[in-house]
């Protein structure tokens, strides 16, 4: 496939207005938005910290605080919570491991507690609730799979079991639900075929028919959508186009108007990339904005893993590579 | 106003009204309950208090949950407050769970909260699953009324809401065969609100699912093989009324892949009492499609619908494959490429590459 060159489009990507906007996300604690995202502080912190390493400028974040501050949100069960005194979830138990393992600090956590954690998490039926209050989500299979994986400790699940639970939850269509005969959706598509990639089971996985319907979400304004009739949005750039670089089916996208639809996402003022052109930029996006490009081959940007979404390094380092993926 | 004295604003409010709307404002009321604003029990908090009531509520919370035994009056006022600003606070909620069973707070209480809170955060999952914990420890309190007006609210408040048609699903659980079926009447005859709506053509067919697997149950009883077909033909005959209702919608083509291949499943009960088998489905199909959408001489079909009985043809051609000749294929690539060479779409390469590999299977 030809190569991406950045002259190829009408707007570049803002490198150092991204950077300026991560580096300041902790500087607004007295703004709404600030407050209203606390209960999922770590997720923001994953989402941050990976957007610095895909940019290929991690140094803007001191490494050493952000592991001191995700161990502080590790709870006597094991499992973490959204943030400091709020209780365990897989959610954030998943992003502290992810954060740990790029910044390279997996080494100062109790591991067996956070396996432990997770391990009980896991339902006769295979599926993981997402915390012990017991809400089933098959988003919470991909946080419990991916986890343990980075541990090396998948053997302390069922996994043959996960992975009935994961093929329940496929619809007509090829795609994934959130639970058995929930509509397929783009995300928990991800989290599906991410589980399956990760415990080796792609096999379940209709490529053709799963590829067809992810296909179909690219819309004449080359952004991609979560589900039919709905409006494009940069982080479907994500889940959308990493379930197909994991099924070998990414060249069924048309990659240059993708790129354009998230470049005209960013905000070239402020640094920070929308959900769509116009609208308030937020970290989940930029990293979805990132990674999306950084999986369609966009130059000097660092490789992202689509089934961990993680930075290739990362997992080359940890040493739990599932496969090489084919770039566009 | 310092934060401690909005605390005790918003908890009188709590303790003295019954709240049946919530939602940010941008200015600040100046009447009794000040700077919170209350019309006609609809709660208006004003956007610049939110950082510091949320940062003094937070730690509030964490003394409070210190010494839960002594606290927990305060406890349940403190979540409330936390939950109107923020749906999303998920140890908040976990608290109330906590205190619904120490038998605190009653579980009608907190299906009234939830449905309060519903009105400002209708897309939140902790907030549902809430609603859902509570309903599943006293199935007592299932109203299906309630529920579908909840759920109704929260569509119309955010389309295509996936968190309010899968609470929808789940109640399905809780419904008997002669429910389910009018249910499914009732659903399809309101499909005319949600027709852009993916999730809920995927609840209808979640219906059908569970109506079809309970006559499954009863195979042999051929009046009871005779109603399920009945069912199936209105159906079937209801989404192509649809389909030239309202023309261009993608949702009403993607629901007619998963009905075909969920019928294609169950051929065994859908078709087993008479003489057409299922064949006679895809090749109805197929002559519907090329009479109506791929005929030279319908000259009022709009091209997008042509893209969508070609998808919906090359999806028949795969669920059936073994029935498609080599020609088949050929014909339909044609059509393909005329239709790219038409619209200046060159979107279905996925679907040209398909057929090629199908192609070379057959």
């Amino acid at each position: 496939m030809s190569e991406i060159k950045v002259e190829q489009f009408p707007i570049k990507l803002e490198v150092e207005k991204h950077l300026k906007y991560l580096k300041e996300l902790n500087n607004h604690q007295d703004e709404l938005e600030y407050w209203l995202s606390e209960a999922l502080r770590l997720n923001g912190i994953y989402w941050g910290v990976t957007a610095t390493y895909i940019l290929d400028h991690p140094e803007i974040y001191d490494s050493k605080e952000i592991s001191k501050f995700i161990l502080s949100c590790q709870n006597e069960d094991g499992g973490f919570g959204g943030c400091t005194d709020h209780d365990s979830h897989l959610l954030y138990t998943l992003s502290a491991i992810q954060v740990l393992a790029i910044c390279d600090t997996l080494s100062e956590v109790n591991k067996d507690k956070v396996v432990k954690y997770v391990a009980k998490l896991q339902n006769p039926d295979g599926s993981f609730s997402g915390d012990e209050w017991g809400e089933v989500d098959t988003r919470f299979s991909y946080c419990a799979l991916s986890c343990l994986k980075i541990l090396h400790r998948l053997d302390a699940v069922d996994v043959p079991k996960a992975v009935e639970y994961v093929k329940k939850c496929m619809n007509f269509d090829g795609g994934f639900g959130s639970v058995e005969s929930a509509e397929s959706h783009s995300g928990q598509i991800f989290c599906c075929v991410g589980a399956l990639a990760i415990v080796d089971r792609l096999d379940i996985v209709d490529a053709d028919k799963l590829g067809w319907w992810l296909a179909e979400r690219q819309l004449p304004n080359g952004g991609l959508n979560g589900r039919p009739e709905k409006l494009e949005d940069v982080c479907y750039s994500w889940w959308v186009l990493s379930s197909l670089s994991i099924i070998d089916r990414i060249h069924w996208i048309n990659k240059e108007k993708l790129i354009n639809f998230i470049l005209s996402c960013q905000d070239t003022e402020t640094g920070g990339f929308s959900d769509r052109q116009g609208d308030m930029v937020d970290v989940f996006h930029t990293l979805f904005g990132i990674t999306g490009l950084s999986l369609l081959g966009y130059p000097n940007l660092a490789k992202v893993d689509p089934v961990y979404c993680m930075p290739v390094s990362t997992i080359e380092r940890l040493n739990i590579k599932t496969r090489t993926y084919n770039q566009i | 106003m310092d934060a401690e004295s909005l605390y005790n604003t918003l908890k009188n409010i709590i303790i003295n009204k019954t709240l049946i709307e919530v939602s940010f404002v941008p200015t600040q009321g100046d009447g009794e309950y000040q700077p919170f604003i209350l019309m006609e029990n609809c709660l208006g908090i004003p956007f610049p208090i939110v950082p510091k009531s949320l940062e003094y509520l937070k730690k509030k919370f964490v003394e409070l949950r210190k010494d839960k035994s002594l606290n927990y009056k305060e406890i349940d006022y403190c979540t409330k407050c936390i939950l109107l600003f923020n749906g999303e606070y998920i140890t908040a909620w976990n608290e109330r769970k906590n205190l619904i069973q120490l038998g605190y707070i009653k579980p009608e209480f907190d299906l009234q909260f939830t449905k309060l809170c519903l009105t400002k955060h209708p897309k939140s999952s902790n907030l549902w699953y809430h609603r859902q914990w509570i309903l599943k420890r006293y199935e007592e309190l299932i109203n299906f009324d309630k529920e579908f007006e909840i759920i109704e609210k929260s569509i119309n408040r955010y389309a295509t809401n996936y968190f309010a048609w899968n609470h929808r699903i789940w109640l399905l659980n809780y419904m008997t065969i002669q429910k389910l079926i009018d249910e499914f009447k009732s659903t399809q005859s309101s499909m005319y609100k949600h027709v852009s709506d993916h999730a809920g053509w995927n609840y209808l067919l979640t219906i059908f699912k569970r109506i079809v697997s309970i006559y499954k149950e009863d195979i042999n009883n051929k009046n009871k093989l005779n109603e399920l077909k009945i069912l199936w033909n209105e159906h079937i005959e209801f989404v192509k009324k649809s389909l030239k209702e309202f023309p261009g919608h993608e949702t009403i083509w993607y629901y007619l892949r998963i009905l075909a291949g969920f019928v294609y499943q169950n051929k065994d009960i859908i078709y087993k009492n008479e003489k057409e088998d299922i064949i006679s489905f895809f090749e109805k199909e197929i002559t519907f499609i090329n009479n109506e959408y791929l005929n030279e001489n319908n000259v009022n079909i709009l091209l997008v619908e042509e893209k969508f009985a070609l998808q919906y043809k090359a999806w028949l051609y795969s669920l059936f494959e073994n029935n498609i000749t080599k020609e088949d294929y050929n014909k339909l690539l044609t059509e393909i490429e005329n239709y790219q060479c038409m619209s200046d779409d060159q979107s279905l390469y996925y679907l040209i590459d398909i057929i090629h590999r199908i192609q070379v299977k057959v």
